[in-house]
């Protein structure tokens, strides 16, 4: 990294931020202790050291959707078994960032609530610097974080979309479905509905990114078969294979339904849909959907071909 | 500068500083050792010294209850007979968290400022896993419970190092450092070189280190400076122990399986220009 140049100001050593606020997130509290090498603030971003830009990845998605747990499943990966995405991890200005990340994520885990407040106040940019297999090649990511109650809050506020630049910006745009909100009959309408209300929102806006390649998410695949088992047992414990099967088809009913919904409002390509489980890390076993995720957002952004017009070599080529 | 140099010592908590400097001091300080580098003559003041190499002497944990900062002078003799006065500071593990918590104390500031090599010390542990790593279950947790405010003490302890190693780069980039992997006791039978088994347990820390130091700039070593883990002695009685000290045969550096008594190898290897 770009240590020798004395004019960029970040204050990257101290993860505060070196401008005014000048929004929501920005004139938000510090964290609970404030610590080096924490997660950035929006207004940070730009004074990133590199050589060359950094690719933007934003992860979109209400709380409780599993962001938190895949950013600290990325973290881990990187950390230990990079060669499964086929890049070296090089290096991270808010290596505490993701720590305080993978500690909400155990508390999660343990039942322990996590300060909403606390969340949404606390920086949401993250950064790594990756090279190919050989450790050359380097380039940054930028991973927006936000808190998943920015966007709870973005379905009703417009002023609050507005702000979310990151989205606007985003050069890849993930967006999470969290799948055991569309399992249970209580929660399926609502957050369907209040799903759709958050895309609405961001496209009446336009925040949404134009030149963006966009991924969806739908996480904690691992409640399909563990719900449809529960559904399909009877008192002793025996499945039935039909019930189950029912529940299966629901599953896909629904998810087809919220497929459609967000393909209404943004254009995804299917291979851009993942089905996944982002505690899927276990050595050996990790979960596919969500390796073939981290690699696909981990490469720099694949620029648009030119159109044939443009493309002059193909076309001497052909009239040759 | 001369023969004059120096020489910022790093390393967390329990990660071997004062124990190394313990054994060192205790066995250098006569200038007899027949080693790269020994004692040429007494610092002016050896109160700390000697309270810690007796510590290690008696084979006791040494006892650096002290928040005083200690700088210590060494007058050292090379073995080509050249003398080099080294500047070397013992700070305590709990300063350099500071720098983690944004509270850089001036001390530690103001000797890397002037420091051209960095002895750092790093502990024998491997990195703590998440359970869904190992297949484990969240109640059967084999984690560390978090506390309920996220602190540096959350900050896994590998990852810290690597925060650590950053300040440095930031405030030195590519410096000299020795880094000593303590209690290597603990590593010796694992049959792996020191620096294969940094790159297989804390593959980001390695990954770090060689895309931000020259490879002629690093060098990592494993240092026994008790020369056994008081708590398991096996075979080592107090009274074999003592026998071992007395035969100058109980601190010892490794580059992974073997044992080399002169402990003074990586300040002399640091030292060198």
């Amino acid at each position: 990294m770009n240590n020798d140049d004395n004019s960029l100001k970040l204050d990257l050593k101290t993860g505060g931020s070196t401008n005014p606020p000048e929004n929501v997130e920005s004139q938000q509290e510090i964290p609970d202790v404030s610590l080096r090498y924490d997660a950035l603030r929006e207004a940070d971003v730009n004074n990133m050291a590199f050589p060359s830009r950094p690719t933007l990845i934003t992860l979109f998605g209400i709380s409780e959707c599993g962001k938190t747990t895949f950013v600290g499943s990325l973290f881990a990966i990187l950390r230990r078994r990079p060669h499964l995405l086929n890049v070296k991890f090089i290096d991270s200005d808010t290596l505490t960032g993701f720590e305080r990340r993978v500690h909400q994520r155990f508390l999660s885990e343990t039942g322990q609530s996590v300060i909403q407040r606390t969340q949404r106040k606390a920086g949401s940019i993250l950064n790594v610097v990756l090279g190919n297999a050989q450790g050359e090649d380097k380039h940054m990511f930028v991973l927006s974080d936000l808190s998943g109650e920015i966007y709870k809050d973005a379905i009703s506020e417009k002023s609050v979309v507005l702000q979310q630049t990151a989205v606007k910006y985003a050069d890849k745009l993930v967006i999470f479905v969290d799948i055991e909100a569309l399992l249970k009959t209580k929660t399926y309408n609502s957050y369907k509905n209040n799903f759709k209300s958050l895309l609405t929102r961001f496209k009446e806006n336009n925040m949404l990114p134009d030149e963006s390649e966009i991924f969806v998410a739908f996480n904690k695949v691992d409640k399909v078969g563990i719900l449809a088992n529960e559904e399909a047992q009877n008192e002793e414990g025996v499945v039935d294979e039909a019930k189950k099967n029912e529940f299966i088809q629901l599953w896909k009913g629904r998810k087809n339904a919220v497929e459609d919904s967000i393909k209404e409002i943004v254009s995804i390509p299917d291979e851009n849909i993942f089905e996944i489980c982002s505690l899927g890390i276990a050595v050996g076993e990790e979960d596919e959907g969500l390796i073939k995720l981290f690699s696909k957002i981990l490469t720099k952004k694949q620029h648009k071909p030119l159109p044939a017009a443009y493309n002059w070599i193909q076309n001497v080529v052909k009239a040759d | 500068m001369g023969n004059n140099k120096k020489c910022l010592v790093v390393g967390l908590q329990d990660t071997g500083k004062s124990s190394y400097m313990a054994a060192f001091w205790a066995i250098e300080k006569e200038g007899k050792s027949g080693h790269q580098l020994t004692f040429d003559k007494y610092p002016d003041n050896t109160q700390y010294l000697d309270a810690i190499g007796n510590n290690w002497l008696e084979q006791e944990p040494v006892n650096r209850s002290s928040n005083i900062s200690q700088e210590l002078e060494f007058s050292l003799k090379n073995k080509d007979g050249s003398v080099i006065e080294l500047a070397i500071p013992d700070f305590k593990g709990e300063r350099y968290k500071l720098i983690l918590q944004n509270e850089i104390p001036s001390e530690i500031e103001n000797w890397l400022k002037e420091s051209d090599r960095i002895l750092f010390f790093l502990p024998p542990t491997n990195e703590l896993v998440f359970n869904e790593e190992m297949n484990v279950e969240a109640n059967q947790s084999v984690e560390k419970k978090p506390a309920p405010t996220f602190n540096v003490d959350e900050i896994e302890p590998w990852i810290q190092n690597i925060e650590l190693l950053k300040y440095i780069f930031e405030e030195k980039g590519d410096i000299k450092i020795g880094f000593c992997v303590s209690k290597w006791d603990i590593n010796i039978a694992k049959n792996v070189s020191v620096q294969r088994w940094i790159e297989q347990e804390h593959l980001f820390f390695y990954t770090y280190v060689r895309h931000h130091f020259s490879n002629s700039h690093v060098k990592f070593f494993g240092v026994s400076a008790q020369g056994l883990n008081y708590d398991k002695r096996g075979e080592l009685t107090e009274a074999k122990v003592s026998e071992l000290t007395d035969q100058g045969m109980r601190a010892y550096i490794s580059s992974g399986t073997d044992k080399d008594y002169d402990i003074t190898k990586p300040l002399a290897w640091l030292l060198e220009d």
